[in-house]
């Protein structure tokens, strides 16, 4: 159902809609603003230049303006999906990958608990932290992690089963934020230098040549 | 088991010998290939074991999943995602014909680009820039190694390995190995490996915690697909309407450009050395170091005011990078650490360079 | 429409709540995801098969696709990458129907197909590769760096950490040291700036109907 918004359109909480901001009812309020053709030329143009931004051969994409009115039609045909949708799982508190057996699907768990880690890791590169010691204790960190021979990570730890929290000399843990450093082509081109010399892997050929490679994905 | 592969390595090869990348195996491995229950001589870990199921040791899992180069052929999707949803994907094609290997890789995600292998030579097509880079593949001298008793190569010592039971990926069933870390200078992997091939099909890099940091895996996947090397071949050689650059990699050793590592990292042994350009009037030197899984690269340069203004720790996926000024009596360096490997263990390789007196 | 029932999303999937809206049927939510994804897709479709005409339909298909599948996506991965997922599929049920790889060749297939084999035009450039299209892209391309050289520092760096480095308005707020309030304003303001150059250029495609 249509409701033709009569209001000015407010952009900015469209901006902040793409970008998985808003919640309850200000979501609910910026959907039914989402109704207008206002709105919907506006969210095209804010995700063509995000696009843009992060691959410039984007811009001839999707250069088709019939595409989505046949879409649409297409869609009014199909049946609606009379399933309800499942409440979203919470991510578990310490949520460690499941046994390999269930895994047969093409499936990325996103695992909480990685705040601290992944936070920063996103598409580019970002500096998890200061470097901590200077150079003269660097002959600690030498020695670091735990000689014994124990087990430090388990695999096959499945949820509510925490994997022993290992103390890796304070060489692990990102110390503060510090400063985000934006993406530096002349790290890419050490990237792959690294890539290539890191030769024939165990894990094959493909896996190598794409691991550091240009990542792509929808932004968090 | 893994007739199929044997009966065409055979094929291509007289003789009791197998050939894995450009090295060869000696008959022991053959042995092992064919029959899958006799030990590796000199591998370290191999236990004697008469009947059951196999249970491989590290270089023999090593062993088998490397010689999957071997394939007459597949050809594939594959996809590598970090933990944050980043995702990173190529369409490959895989032939293996008597000596020669050949690939061709599409990238699907990023920049456009396609990647011709044929044994270790490498060209580059970047249809945005109308470049062609011309370039050699290391070979990676690890895997020879593991069969040579006096090598004792490091892996072995620094992962165990254990099967976790099967797993279906792209339609093929899979042995899984978990390859886990002795210690916390490196990562784990988790390893689906192509039942009758050994091909992985596909592998978790796994931290401390158990936290999977990158998935790399085909989404989907033809083995014995028909592809043809002569058209392969063609497009490789076809630079028309590219410029065509040839890499400038010269092979050095870290004696001579006067760097050495006072204390290194368990496990992690030096493998090459390059001098390369960064900039039409400067170079960096690279060292690698190997674990015989993971890869982790020194870059040496001197010190640029202009460009190096960020020391620090990143990452993204399983790799991580860090940077730091080095200075010295004769001057200041800027050095780049980058590995799959955890951030530890690249601040103790970075803290154990130092100049040569 | 009524109010979600569903927990809210996490806070790091600005997809989640869309994907929400949409498996429960609003057609509407799911148009907001196709227009968020189709030019990536397209991109994707087009560097598989070899026929550029043919991406438009796949891409159809593949959102045909995904929306009668999506009450199975269990919100536990991200939603582009299960979308990239059907899409590749897609590509390649086409590709096995036409038999149209020219590299793997299958028994039925004669060596008729040889002339279009020894050129690698599925990567150059993307999609629609006629002169004018090529040049608009050009020139949308151009007017996006132009409006980001132009932009102020404080609002290039907010954007540049949202659209390229695909930080969350908090760790955005951590970086430049000011509240989220700020952040969001700066992020929505850049994108305003460069739409503005970039619109013109597109008068042609914003005829739809909502």
């Amino acid at each position: 159902m249509m409701t033709q918004v009569d209001k000015q359109l407010d952009r900015e909480t469209l901006s902040a809609l793409m970008d998985g901001q808003l919640r309850g009812a200000e979501a609910s309020a910026a959907l039914r603003m989402m109704a207008s053709t206002e709105a919907g030329e506006c969210w095209q143009v804010y995700h063509l230049v995000g696009d843009v931004l992060r691959s410039s051969d984007l811009a001839g994409c999707g250069r088709d303006s019939a595409f989505l009115a046949r879409l649409n039609a297409r869609l009014q045909e199909e049946a609606r999906p009379t399933v309800m949708v499942p409440a979203r799982r919470p991510a578990d508190a310490r949520d460690v990958s499941r046994p390999a057996a269930n895994d047969g699907v093409f499936r990325w768990k996103m695992v909480a608990g990685l705040a601290s880690f992944a936070a920063v890791a996103a598409i580019g590169w970002s500096v998890m932290g200061s470097l901590g010691p200077q150079p003269g204790t660097g002959a600690q960190l030498a020695q670091g992690p735990s000689a014994q021979p124990t087990q430090v990570m388990s695999l096959m730890a499945g949820p509510g089963q925490g994997a022993p929290q290992v103390a890796l000399a304070a060489a692990s843990e990102p110390a503060d934020m510090g400063d985000v450093m934006l993406r530096d082509p002349r790290l890419d081109e050490l990237l792959a230098a690294h890539r290539q010399s890191a030769g024939v892997s165990a894990l094959g050929n493909a896996a190598g040549f794409l691991r550091n490679a240009t990542f792509e994905g929808s932004g968090r | 088991m893994i007739a199929a592969g044997l009966g065409s390595a055979s094929r291509a090869l007289p003789g009791a010998r197998l050939r894995v990348g450009t090295r060869w195996l000696g008959l022991a491995a053959l042995a092992w290939c064919a029959g899958g229950l006799v030990t590796l001589a000199g591998a370290q870990g191999a236990t004697d074991r008469s009947v059951g199921p196999p249970q491989r040791s590290v270089a023999e899992w090593l062993v088998r999943l490397q010689q999957a180069s071997r394939l007459p052929s597949y050809v594939g999707t594959f996809v590598v995602s970090s933990a944050s949803g980043a995702l990173s994907s190529a369409r490959i094609w895989h032939v293996c014909e008597g000596e020669v290997q050949m690939e061709r890789v599409e990238a699907l995600t990023g920049a456009p680009r396609s990647t011709f292998r044929r044994n270790e030579a490498v060209m580059t097509f970047l249809p945005e820039a109308r470049v062609v880079k011309v370039d050699q593949r290391d070979s990676g001298g690890m895997f020879p190694n593991l069969l040579n008793a006096g090598q004792g190569f490091a892996t072995a010592d620094y992962y165990t390995a254990s099967e976790a039971g099967q797993g279906r990926v792209a339609g093929f069933d899979a042995d899984i190995v978990l390859l886990q870390p002795r210690d916390d200078w490196r990562f784990g992997y988790r390893i689906w490996s192509e039942k009758r091939s050994g091909l992985v099909v596909k592998s978790q890099t796994v931290d401390a915690q158990g936290r999977v940091l990158e998935q790399a895996a085909f989404s989907e996947l033809q083995l014995d697909a028909p592809v043809r090397a002569d058209k392969l071949r063609q497009l490789m050689d076809n630079t028309e309407g590219y410029r065509v650059m040839k890499a400038e990699r010269v092979r050095t050793t870290p004696e001579s450009e006067g760097w050495r590592l006072k204390s290194g990292v368990p496990g992690f042994l030096p493998q090459s050395c390059y001098r390369r350009p960064v900039s039409p009037v400067s170079s960096v030197v690279q060292w690698v170091f190997s674990d015989g899984l993971a890869t982790v690269s020194l870059f040496m340069q001197p010190f640029d005011r202009e460009r190096h203004d960020r020391e620090g720790l990143s990452g993204m996926g399983a790799t991580h990078t860090m940077t730091r000024r080095l200075s010295e009596r004769g001057g200041d360096w800027w050095i780049t650490a980058v590995g799959e490997v955890p951030p530890g263990t690249l601040k103790a390789f970075v803290h154990g360079l130092e100049r040569r007196p | 429409m009524t109010e979600p029932v569903a927990p809210p999303p996490a806070p790091t999937d600005s997809d989640a709540l869309l994907v929400e809206r949409a498996a429960a049927g609003d057609q509407r939510a799911y148009e907001l995801l196709v227009i968020k994804y189709q030019r990536r897709i397209e991109r994707l479709i087009g560097r598989m098969v070899r026929d550029v005409d043919l991406v438009p339909d796949i891409a159809q298909e593949t959102f045909i696709r995904a929306w009668r599948a999506l009450h199975q996506f269990r919100g536990d991965a991200q939603f582009y990458t299960w979308l990239y997922r059907i899409a590749v599929n897609t590509a390649k049920k086409s590709l096995l129907e036409l038999k149209r790889d020219p590299i793997v060749t299958e028994a039925a297939l004669q060596s008729g197909d040889d002339d279009d084999e020894t050129s690698r035009r599925e990567n150059e450039l993307t999609s629609e590769s006629t002169p004018e299209s090529e040049l608009a892209a050009r020139e949308i391309a151009a007017a996006v760096n132009a409006a980001m050289e132009a932009l102020p520092e404080d609002l290039r760096q907010a954007v540049t950490l949202r659209e390229i480095e695909g930080l969350s308005y908090e760790e955005i707020a951590e970086a430049m040291n000011c509240p989220i309030g700020t952040v969001r304003s700066r992020i929505f303001r850049a994108r305003e700036a460069i739409s503005a150059r970039v619109k013109p250029l597109l008068s042609h495609q914003t005829g739809k109907r909502w």
